[in-house]
C-alpha cells in the first residue's frame, strides 16, 4: 500500500508547468513516504511520455476521461431504483446537499449502472429530458445535450475507476480529480487532502464565459458581463457543484495566499478548514548574491529586471510605457526584458514598435530565455506588471537575493511584499504594489525606490528576512511532511485535528 | 453541367444533421415508376404480337420479358440501394467530383455479376442461340437502365427520363411490330431490345454529359458501403423478392403451364395481378409531389430547428407540424388511391372484358387490386421510414413481407383458386401494419434517436 495518492488532472508528470514542479519537488523532498497518483488525461492517445525524471519514490496511473473504449464494458439495463437515486442525487445536489452522494458512488462501483446504458439508454434519456425540462429552460437544445455529454463522461469515468489503495489521498484541485477525491475519500475512508494552486471552479467559470463571446483577452475579462446561455450555466454548475462536493469531503483544504482562500469561501468552502501554505524556495541558490551593504549612496545608474515571457497577460507595454516616464526622473536606467519572446510573435512585436515609437531603445532590452540566476546580482528593482498571477516566485527569489519589487496588485503580490500576518507585517515592506495596468503609478513607485537608497536598503532587508523566515521550501516541505504524517496515523473513524 | 451543378447546390445547402437522404429516398422509388412502364408496354405488345404470330411465339416473348424484369429488378436490388445511400453520403460530402467513379464502379459491379449468372441462367434455354443471346443482352440492358436511374434520380432529372422512357417504350413497340414479319419470334424480341437500348443509351448519354469529369474509376467507398449498409443490400434483394415471390411460386404450381423448358406462366394468376400494378400510378406519383414539396421541407425544418440550437419546445412542435403534414399526406393518398382502387373494384367486370381476361380471373383481379393499393401504401411507407434513416426497421418490415407472401401465396394455392391472390393481399396488410406500428414509435422515439443514440465522440 501506498503512503499518499496524489489526485492529478492535466498536470504532473505529463504536463509540465508550476503545479507539476511543485508536486515534484514534494515528491523529492520527502523520500521517506511511497507516492502513487492517479493521473487524469483527455485521452490515452498522444499522451506521450512523462515530461519529468520520475522520483523512485513515486507510481502512477493514468485515467483517460474521454476514451470511450471503457464506457462499453458492461451491458445490461439500469434499474429503475437506481435512476430514482439518480434524480434525487441531482436535485439534493443543487441544493448542496449529498447524503445521496455514497449511494450514487456504490451504484457506480456495484456495478449497478451499466454505462452503455446510461449513456444511451431510454431511462437515463428519460431522466435527462426530465431535468433538461426543469432547470435547461428555453435554450439550444443540442448545446445542452452536447454540454450534458462533455461534462458527464468524465463523470462516469471517474465513477467507475480503479482507486489505488493509499494512507491519504491529496488532490490538487477540485474538478474531476476532486470528485475522484470524494469517491476515494467515501469508498476507503481514508482522509482527503486538497491543495488549491489557481481555483478551478473560477478557472472553468472564466474558460466557459469567455469560450464564447471574448474573443481575445481583455483587461476586464474576468468579469462577465453578458448572462450566460443555459448550456453554459449547466457547464458551470457541474463544476460548481463538484467543487463544492470537493470541499465538502477533504479533511483540509490548503493554498496559497489569501485571495485564493477567500475565493474557495466564495465556491462554497468552509474557511475554518482552509489554512494557507505559501508556496517557497530554496534559500541557498539566491542569498547573498547582493553584497550586505547594499545599497551604496552614490549609485546613479540603474537595471531593472521584468521577469516574464513577453505575452500579453504579463502586460509588458505597461512596463514599457513606465520606463519612458521614470527614464526622465532617472536617466541612467536599463531595463531587462528576460523571458521567452516566441510565444506569442505577434505580441512581441507589438512590444518591439512600442519600444520604437517611445525611443527606448538605449533603455530596454529583450534577453529572451535565460537563467535569470545569472542576472540577479546585476538588477537594483524587479518589476511585475502582470494582470493575473497566483504566486510569483520571482518576486521570492528577488527580494531573498536583497532586490527590492515593484507589483502590480494581483494574486498574492500584496502579502508578498508587505506581509501577510501581523508579525510577518512588521518586518516591513519589501516593494511596492501598484494597480494594475497602471503605467504612471508604476513609473513612481520605480523613481521612489531608485531614488532613496535608504528606502532601498530599508526594502532590501525586508525581504531578505521575509523570505528567509516564511517561504523558505523546506518550511513547506515540513508542513505537509506534518500533513502527510498525521493523515497516514489516523485510524479509522478517527478525526484528526488539522488546524495548528 | 447548369442542371447538375444548381441541383447539388440545393442539396449541399442542408447541412442536415444527418447525411442528406433526398437523393436516396428517390433511389427507393426508382423500382416503381419504371417497372409500371414495362407492364404498360408489354400490355400494348400483347395486343399487337398476340395477333400476328400466334399464341406459342407471343407466350414466349412475354415469359422471357417479364423474367428478365423479375430477375434483373431482384439482382440489382442488392447493389441499388447502397449505390443510392453512397452516393447521398459523397454529395453530403459535396465531394460532387466522385459521382463518375462510383457510376463507373457500380456498373461495372452490376456487369461483371450478371454477366456470368444471366449466361447461365439462358443456357438452360432451349430455344436459338440468337434468341438465348438476345435475352442476355435484354437483361444487361435492364440492369444497367436500374442503375442509370440511381444516377438520374438523384439529379432528380424526371424530365429527361420521362422522355427516355416514352422513346423507348414506342421504339420496343415499333421494333417489335416492324422486325416481327422478317424474323419471326428472334425479330419480335430484337425490336423490342432496340428500343430498350435506346432508352438507356439516351439515359447514358445524359449522365455522362451531367455530372462532372473525374479521372478516378473505382470507388473504393462504394465497395465498403455494402459492409457499412449491409442492411441497404438485404432490403433491395428481400424487397424485390418480397415482390415477386407470389408470381415464382405460381408459375411453379400444379396448374401452371410450361410454355418451352425453363420458362413458365401461370394463365389464371399472372395477368390480373400485372393488371393491378397499373391501378397505383396515381398513389405513386402523387406521394412523389407531396414528398417533394409539403413533407420533406417539414422534415428538413425539424433538423434545421435542431441544429441551429432552438429549444426542445421548439423541435417537439416542429415535429408535430411534420407528423401533421405526413398524416394529410396518408389521407389524401388514401382518399385518391382509395377512389382509383374503388373505381376499378366497381368496374372489374368492364376491365375483365376489356383485357380479354376469363371471367374466373375477375375475383383474382378484385383481390389483387386491393393487394396493390396496400403495397403502394407499403412502398411509400418503407419511403417514409427510409427518411428517418430506420434501416434496421425497413429490414423487418420487408423480411416479414417476403416471408408472408411466401407462407400465405403458398397456403393459397394449396386451398384453391378461389384463394388465389389472398396471399399476397394479406402479407401487404402484414408488412404495412409492422411497418405503421415501427413508423410511429420511431417518431415518437425520434429525440432519442437522433440524440441519445449518437455516438460519443
Amino acid at each position: 500500500m501506498h503512503d499518499v495518492c496524489f489526485l492529478l488532472e492535466g498536470s504532473y508528470p505529463f504536463v509540465a508547468g508550476g503545479v507539476s514542479t511543485w508536486v515534484h519537488n514534494l515528491i523529492l523532498a520527502l523520500p521517506e513516504l511511497r507516492f502513487t497518483a492517479v493521473c487524469l488525461v483527455p485521452k490515452t492517445e498522444g499522451l506521450g511520455a512523462p515530461k519529468y525524471d520520475l522520483p523512485a519514490n513515486f507510481d502512477y496511473v493514468v485515467l483517460p476521461l474521454f476514451d470511450d473504449e471503457p464506457l462499453y464494458k458492461r451491458s445490461g439495463k439500469i434499474k429503475p431504483r437506481d435512476i430514482e437515486h439518480i434524480r434525487t442525487l441531482h436535485h439534493q445536489a443543487r441544493n448542496g446537499e449529498y447524503s445521496r452522494l455514497q449511494q450514487a458512488f456504490s451504484l457506480f462501483r456495484a456495478n449497478n449502472v451499466p454505462l452503455y446504458d446510461i449513456i444511451h439508454g431510454r431511462r437515463s434519456w428519460a431522466l435527462f429530458r426530465e431535468l433538461q425540462e426543469q432547470y435547461g429552460g428555453d435554450d439550444s437544445f443540442l448545446d445542452y445535450f452536447w454540454t450534458f455529454r462533455f461534462t458527464h463522461l468524465p463523470i462516469f469515468q471517474v465513477l467507475q475507476s480503479e482507486i489505488p489503495p493509499a494512507k491519504v489521498y491529496h488532490s490538487i484541485s477540485t474538478g474531476y480529480a476532486g470528485l475522484l477525491g470524494c469517491l476515494a475519500r467515501l469508498t476507503t475512508g481514508r482522509p482527503m487532502l486538497l491543495t488549491e494552486h489557481g481555483i478551478y471552479t473560477r478557472e472553468r467559470k472564466i474558460e466557459i464565459a469567455q469560450a464564447k463571446w471574448i474573443p481575445e483577452n481583455r483587461r476586464s475579462s474576468l468579469r462577465v458581463h453578458r448572462t450566460l446561455s443555459q448550456f453554459q450555466e449547466l457547464w458551470v454548475r457541474v463544476f460548481e457543484t463538484i467543487g463544492r462536493m470537493t470541499y465538502d469531503h477533504a479533511d483540509h483544504i490548503l493554498t496559497l495566499y489569501s485571495g485564493n482562500r477567500d475565493l474557495q469561501v466564495r465556491e462554497g468552502a468552509d474557511p475554518s478548514k482552509i489554512e494557507i501554505v505559501p508556496n517557497g524556495i530554496k534559500l541557498e541558490t539566491f542569498k547573498g548574491l547582493k553584497p550586505t551593504d547594499y545599497p551604496s549612496p552614490a549609485q546613479s545608474s540603474f537595471t531593472i529586471g521584468f521577469v516574464g515571457r513577453v505575452v500579453p497577460i504579463k502586460d509588458v507595454k505597461t512596463f514599457l510605457r513606465a520606463i519612458k516616464t521614470a527614464a526622465h526622473s532617472i536617466p541612467e536606467i536599463k531595463a531587462l526584458i528576460m523571458g521567452p519572446t516566441d510565444e506569442d510573435l505577434k505580441y512581441y512585436e507589438e512590444c518591439l514598435a512600442l519600444v520604437k515609437q517611445l525611443e527606448l531603445e538605449q533603455h530596454v532590452t529583450f534577453t529572451g530565455k535565460i537563467n535569470v540566476l545569472d542576472h540577479y546580482p546585476n538588477l537594483d528593482l524587479i518589476v511585475l506588471t502582470s494582470i493575473s498571477e497566483a504566486q510569483p516566485l520571482v518576486v521570492l527569489e528577488g527580494n531573498c537575493a536583497g532586490i527590492p519589487c515593484v507589483c502590480s496588485d494581483v494574486g498574492s503580490c500584496r502579502e508578498l511584499l508587505e506581509g501577510r500576518t501581523d508579525q510577518d507585517r512588521n518586518l516591513g515592506p519589501s516593494g511596492i504594489v501598484t494597480p494594475v495596468a497602471d503605467p504612471l503609478a508604476t513609473s513612481k513607485a520605480i523613481v521612489r525606490i531608485l531614488s532613496d537608497y535608504r528606502l532601498r536598503r530599508q526594502m532590501s532587508q525586508a525581504g531578505r528576512l521575509r523570505v528567509k523566515t516564511f517561504y523558505r521550501e523546506s518550511r513547506l516541505n515540513e508542513k505537509y511532511r506534518t500533513l502527510y504524517q498525521k493523515a497516514i496515523r489516523q485510524k479509522d473513524g478517527e478525526e484528526t485535528p488539522w488546524q495548528e | 453541367m447548369a442542371g447538375i451543378g444548381f441541383e447539388l447546390r440545393k442539396i449541399q445547402q442542408g447541412n442536415s444533421y444527418l447525411s442528406d437522404l433526398t437523393a436516396y429516398i428517390y433511389g427507393a422509388m426508382v423500382s416503381s415508376g419504371p417497372w409500371l412502364m414495362s407492364v404498360l408496354c408489354l400490355a400494348i405488345l400483347g395486343l399487337v404480337g398476340a395477333n400476328t404470330m400466334g399464341k406459342q411465339a407471343h407466350d414466349i416473348f412475354r415469359t422471357t420479358v417479364v423474367y428478365i424484369y423479375a430477375a434483373s429488378l431482384i439482382f440489382v436490388g442488392f447493389f441499388q440501394m447502397v449505390t443510392t445511400r453512397h452516393l447521398a453520403d459523397v454529395l453530403f460530402e459535396k465531394s460532387a467530383d466522385r459521382i463518375a467513379r462510383i457510376y463507373f464502379t457500380a456498373f461495372c459491379l452490376v456487369l461483371c455479376t450478371g454477366f456470368p449468372l444471366g449466361t447461365a441462367a439462358v443456357s438452360f434455354l432451349e430455344l436459338s442461340i440468337a434468341y438465348r443471346f438476345l435475352t442476355l443482352t435484354l437483361f444487361m440492358l435492364v440492369c444497367v437502365l436500374w442503375i442509370h436511374m440511381i444516377f438520374l434520380s438523384a439529379l432528380k432529372d424526371y424530365k429527361t427520363i420521362f422522355n427516355a422512357f416514352t422513346m423507348g417504350t414506342a421504339g420496343s413497340i415499333l421494333g417489335a411490330w416492324a422486325l416481327e414479319p422478317i424474323w419471326g419470334l428472334e425479330g419480335f424480341l430484337l425490336g423490342y431490345t432496340c428500343g430498350q437500348a435506346v432508352l438507356v443509351f439516351i439515359l447514358l448519354g445524359k449522365i455522362l454529359a451531367e455530372i462532372p469529369k473525374d479521372t478516378g474509376f473505382w470507388d473504393v467507398g462504394l465497395v465498403q458501403g455494402f459492409r457499412k449498409y449491409w442492411e441497404l443490400a438485404l432490403i433491395g434483394l428481400l424487397y424485390n423478392l418480397g415482390i415477386w415471390v407470389d408470381k415464382f411460386l405460381f408459375w411453379n404450381a400444379s396448374d401452371s403451364r410450361l410454355i418451352t423448358p425453363f420458362l413458365r406462366t401461370h394463365d389464371l394468376y399472372d395477368a390480373p395481378v400485372f393488371l393491378a400494378y397499373l391501378s397505383i400510378v396515381p398513389a405513386i406519383a402523387l406521394f412523389m409531389i407531396k414528398a417533394e414539396t409539403i413533407f420533406y421541407e417539414h422534415y428538413r425544418t425539424y433538423y434545421a430547428k435542431i441544429i441551429s440550437g432552438q429549444s426542445l419546445r421548439t423541435i417537439l412542435e416542429e415535429k408535430r407540424i411534420m407528423t401533421g403534414v405526413l398524416r394529410e399526406g396518408i389521407r389524401q393518398l388514401l382518399v385518391i388511391q382509395g377512389g382509383v382502387t374503388g373505381l376499378c373494384l366497381l368496374f372489374s367486370p368492364s376491365i375483365v372484358r376489356m383485357a380479354r381476361l376469363s371471367p374466373l380471373q375477375e375475383p383474382i383481379l378484385r383481390i389483387c387490386l386491393v393487394g396493390a393499393f396496400l403495397q403502394s401504401l407499403l412502398t411509400i411507407l418503407i419511403i417514409v421510414l427510409f427518411y428517418f434513416d430506420f434501416r434496421k426497421r425497413v429490414l423487418a418490415v420487408t423480411t416479414l413481407f417476403l416471408a408472408g407472401n411466401t407462407a400465405m401465396t403458398w397456403a393459397s394455392i394449396q386451398l384453391g383458386l378461389p384463394f388465389y391472390g389472398y396471399g399476397y393481399c394479406y402479407s401487404c396488410l402484414l408488412a404495412l401494419t409492422a411497418g405503421g406500428v415501427l413508423l410511429s414509435s420511431g417518431i415518437r422515439d425520434l429525440e432519442y434517436i437522433t440524440f441519445a443514440k449518437q455516438p460519443i465522440a
